[in-house]
């Protein structure tokens, strides 16, 4: 027996040996160079330990070598978090009734609605973005569409404005949410709704207290793929946002760019991560205290 | 009223006659509770869909433990959801206590169900799922703690009612989705199949728990099962669906014997159908015997003869017999099962037919009866149904 279990272990070295470097080793590369400082030429300085990246998300030293305050990471920061929270909360709009669809929906129609949710995927992501360019821009095919209805309308103006990249990062991850859901609503058990509608509750209290906790951890999972990458997103606040608003994405390219200030995008990046892992920490926490919260209501 | 029950001895068949006695008066002194005129249910396009109900009436009185029994397909889902209002009907009236609910949605009818599948709400503890019915009818505080408290006593779950369902036996989830529709004190209570997911000794218990339930809430309960054996056990009343139709209602011993028709013959209870000739307009013969019947037919009419298993007599030894009705069938004894209080026996019949006769062990006892042996049996003539011949049999 002990044999076969070191077997075991000598054939998934392979997998984990890949996941060690490939995984791992990234990550913590990017640990080790937040904790450096930048090299007189860009670059890196491994010559020392330094928290100069961590001190700059918030100060940076004037001409004289005072510390003054700098808000260049938390005014990204905030732009980021509205956006993403903003981007999240549209898509779970739209993704429930539609998961609830779909789940309810016969073989054909629910496979067809599938495909069409995933076909962005399929699509390069440039693509996509140079796509709504086109729909968004001046006297694009928006302004065209409405135009055709309303002649005297005025343009819309929605390129390189924060909603052309709300739109942009709907699109992009409206699937992440979808699918989910989708995939909870499917397990959902339909007699539950019968049963809340024989015992007297009103269809709006049925969602409520049947149907949305039970496609709660779908709901989850969808927030947390969309919230995350959009935290971090870059090549649509760029293309669509025309980059003036600097969102983290856009902050992180920069210092690895042409800030050449690798110590600090590094730190930036380890602050995001930081940030959202304390943010599930707390989902976590939270949804484990409401389920005891129910044991104890009477 | 000839009564006679499974091994029926005299004591016994006394004391089910005043049991159904009581019943009828019992339930003479009450009001139609639901009342059902020509429900009709159609799936598909009027014209060419799947009828599932046809011409359904039925009076259920209040506080009647009230049977839907028929085999699956038979319609008595689909009637229990219109009685909840989760479908609609395609045609007719329902009405309770004399108030039609035909356009009363779900959540407004005074009907609960307790679901085949339970439907027990997973993410609520076995108290908020009994509180949620009585939520909906905006009682809280002390009010809702004292019902729920009490349907827990009810069901005997006090002890677990910080569980979740997920971590409840099978028979305890039962116990649950009962008091949960019992809680916000319905008129009718609807019962859709909901022992049929438990092992038969759980299934045994689930019954009698049901029955004395009903007894202490007196809420009418409609009962849909396809066990015969089960809506025999627990009814006041009964109505046998086939095809969507209502076949025959009344009570269990009105229906064993008295099958209004051939299928509930042979749905309700074990049966013997014996093809035979008719001699004359009342008088048939088979395997040798001629018998005089209280029917009337074409003479030449191939005919079924329908008798109880148990209604039989054999005769193991054919040259002493006291009886009349010892000329009996000739047959041979094809095989014995010995069930403790019973006796099965298989017998073939000189045509060929075959019977199953059920006599009591102790009826028997000290005889030998050996497979092969040739027997009469015997049987009376009261006990005898007569359909006519169907293809097949």
């Amino acid at each position: 027996m002990g044999r076969s279990t070191g077997k075991i272990y000598l054939s998934l070295a392979p997998s984990v040996a890949a996941i060690m470097i490939l995984f791992c080793g990234p990550l913590l590369a990017i640990v080790a160079a937040s904790f450096t400082r930048r090299a007189p030429n860009g670059g890196l300085d491994w010559s020392e330990f330094s928290v100069e990246g961590y001190v700059r998300l918030f100060a940076e030293p004037d001409l004289f070598g005072v510390l003054v305050p700098n808000y260049t990471f938390l005014s990204a920061f905030t732009r980021s978090l509205s956006l993403s929270l903003i981007t999240t909360a549209i898509c779970l709009l739209i993704a429930v009734p539609v998961a609830i669809y779909m789940s309810q929906s016969s073989h054909r129609i629910r496979n067809l609605l599938l495909l069409l949710i995933t076909i962005p995927f399929w699509a390069n992501l440039l693509a996509r973005n140079y796509a709504w360019i086109l729909i968004l821009r001046s006297d694009g095919i928006l302004d065209g569409i409405i135009r055709s209805v309303v002649p005297e309308a005025p343009q819309t103006g929605l390129l390189y404005t924060q909603y052309a990249v709300l739109i942009g990062l709907i699109y992009s991850f409206l699937p992440f949410m979808v699918l989910p859901i989708y995939a909870s609503a499917e397990r959902f058990d339909w007699r539950l709704a019968d049963a809340a509608l024989d015992l007297g509750a009103s269809r709006r209290r049925v969602f409520v207290t049947v149907i949305l906790p039970l496609l709660l951890p779908g709901i989850i999972a969808g927030s947390i793929l969309v919230f995350i990458p959009s935290m971090g997103s870059y090549i649509t606040p760029r293309l669509l946002g025309g980059g003036r608003d600097f969102l983290l994405g856009n902050l992180i390219a920069q210092q690895f760019g042409s800030a050449r200030n690798w110590a600090f995008g590094a730190s930036i990046a380890i602050a995001l991560m930081a940030s959202i892992l304390l943010a599930l920490a707390l989902v976590n926490r939270l949804s484990q205290n409401k389920s005891e919260r129910e044991v104890k209501v009477a | 009223m000839t009564i006679r029950a499974v091994g029926g001895s005299l004591s016994l068949d006394h004391q089910l006659n005043d049991d159904v006695v009581n019943r009828s008066v019992g339930l003479r002194g009450l009001s139609v509770q639901l009342a059902l005129r020509g429900v009709c249910k159609t799936y598909g396009p009027p014209a060419s869909g799947v009828r599932a109900l046809v011409d359904v009436d039925l009076d259920i009185q209040n506080g009647e433990f009230f049977s839907l029994l028929g085999p699956s397909g038979c319609g008595k889902t689909s009637l229990l959801r219109i009685l909840a209002g989760l479908e609609n009907q395609t045609a007719g009236t329902i009405s309770i206590a004399d108030r039609v609910i035909d356009d009363v949605p779900p959540f407004k009818r005074p009907v609960n169900t307790v679901f085949q599948s339970y439907a027990l709400f997973p993410h609520f503890t076995v108290r908020k799922n009994i509180a949620y019915g009585l939520v909906s009818k905006k009682i809280s505080g002390s009010d809702l703690n004292n019902r729920v408290n009490e349907m827990l006593a009810l069901v005997q779950l006090t002890d677990l009612s910080e569980r979740y369902p997920g971590q409840l036996s099978g028979g305890q989830q039962q116990r649950v989705a009962i008091a949960r529709a019992l809680a916000p004190e319905p008129d009718v209570l609807l019962l859709d199949e909901c022992l049929s997911a438990l092992d038969r000794q759980l299934r045994k218990e689930m019954q009698s728990e049901l029955k004395r339930i009903q007894r202490s809430t007196g809420v009418t309960f409609v009962f849909v099962t396809h066990d015969q054996e089960e809506a025999m056990a627990l009814s006041d009343r009964m109505a046998v669906l086939s095809e969507g139709r209502v076949v025959q209602v009344g009570t269990p011993i009105d229906i064993y014997n008295a099958p209004a028709n051939r299928f509930i013959a042979g749905f309700i209870g074990d049966m013997n159908f014996i093809r035979c000739e008719a001699l004359g307009s009342r008088r048939v013969s088979v395997a040798g015997q001629v018998l005089d019947v209280e029917h009337k037919f074409e003479p030449g009419a191939s005919v079924v003869l329908a008798v109880r298993p148990e209604c039989l007599t054999v005769d193991f030894d054919g040259s002493s017999s006291d009886r009349m009705s010892a000329a009996g069938m000739a047959g041979t004894i094809q095989d014995i099962a010995f069930t403790g209080n019973v006796l099965a026996l298989s017998i073939e019949l000189s045509d060929g037919q075959h019977l199953r006769a059920e006599l009591r062990s102790r009826d028997v006892a000290g005889k030998s009866i050996m497979p092969a042996h040739a027997v009469r049996v015997g049987v009376e003539v009261s006990d005898i149904s007569i359909y006519p011949a169907a293809a097949g049999v």
